[in-house]
């Protein structure tokens, strides 16, 4: 337990998968961190795609990928009627 | 000229000019010059942006299993479970599929065709932005060194001062003896006036007595002269008369 300090403060991707009950123990569930966290994941996404000299396609074809994605789900449920077969594997 | 200064800056260096009589500028400090926080310079963008493969896949997706699985992994991993997806029907092909198809088509090719030049267009305009801001920088950069440059000379001028002190000083001592001498010159003319005022009163006195004692003597004798006299002067001077004529 020495170190559970720091395991607190490794990233999820340092994490390995026997501390991960502990590493999320550590976490903070409460609403602001939460807010603090996805602004976290936003700025990361700017500061490597957006925030550049010479910006490429990044942004515009994740924008056009994430609203197909989402639609599509919430789409699903009506569209499975129209399966062109009824089983499957 | 110094409250000028004083006035320009409200800095507390003119404020000590001021108050001394000889100003210092290496010994002032440089904290005085900084009126509020030190602003740190902001970070310098990176030229590009992550990159993409395919124009939607990082490449360090790729990058990660290039180790465990070649160059092909990921490609394997996608192509299945594109075939995963339609085979279980998890996506469902229908009258939707045509129309991304179409637009993910047009969208494609119109990034493709208008892309760089809308991005040449962009970087035009900022490095347009950055120009202007440079030049802005340089211009404000020169006036404040100009500024300096003169306050330097204005400190410099300031240990002069005494040289002006003492022409203007001198200027008075001139002036000041001109209107003496002037005023001695005056009074030396009016002495004289009065002077030769009172040596032609004498003159004048002299002459009227003069002429007037010849006239007196003069009218005395004519009237001194009885008309016997005058008759025996008449004769006399006819017989002198003939006789010379007959000399």
């Amino acid at each position: 337990m020495a170190d559970k300090t720091a395991v607190a403060e490794l990233r999820l991707s340092d994490v390995k998968v026997g501390q991960l009950p502990r590493w999320l123990a550590s976490c903070n569930f409460s609403p602001a961190s939460i807010g603090r966290a996805i602004i976290r994941g936003k700025d990361r996404y700017f500061n490597k795609y957006v925030n550049v000299r010479k910006t490429g396609v990044a942004p515009v074809s994740h924008f056009v990928f994430a609203c197909i994605f989402v639609s599509y789900i919430w789409r699903f449920k009506g569209e499975k009627h129209h399966r062109l077969r009824k089983h499957h594997w | 000229m110094i409250s000028r200064l004083a006035l320009r800056n409200g800095s507390i260096l003119s404020a000590a000019v001021l108050r001394t009589a000889t100003p210092c500028v290496a010994a002032a400090p440089k904290l005085l010059f900084h009126t509020s926080q030190q602003q740190l310079m902001p970070k310098k963008l990176p030229e590009y942006g992550g990159q993409l493969r395919l124009g939607l896949v990082p490449e360090e997706w790729f990058k990660f299993f290039e180790k465990k699985t070649g160059v092909t992994g990921p490609y394997v991993f996608g192509g299945g479970l594109i075939m995963y997806l339609l085979n279980k029907e998890i996506y469902i092909m229908g009258p939707e599929t045509v129309h991304a198809f179409v637009a993910l088509t047009l969208l494609v090719y119109g990034i493709k065709k208008f892309g760089p030049g809308i991005a040449a267009w962009s970087d035009k305009k900022i490095q347009a932005q950055l120009d202007q801001a440079n030049t802005d920088k340089a211009e404000t950069m020169s006036v404040l060194s100009n500024a300096v440059e003169e306050e330097k000379k204005e400190q410099w001028r300031l240990e002069g001062r005494h040289y002006l002190f003492d022409a203007r000083k001198e200027n008075v001592a001139m002036q000041m003896e001109i209107e003496y001498q002037e005023r001695l010159n005056k009074v030396n003319e009016e002495v004289k006036k009065r002077l030769d005022y009172q040596v032609e009163l004498d003159n004048m006195h002299k002459r009227l007595e003069q002429s007037h004692m010849v006239r007196w003597i003069e009218q005395n004798v004519v009237k001194s002269i009885t008309p016997q006299q005058e008759k025996d002067i008449l004769n006399k001077c006819i017989s002198n008369l003939k006789t010379m004529s007959v000399a």
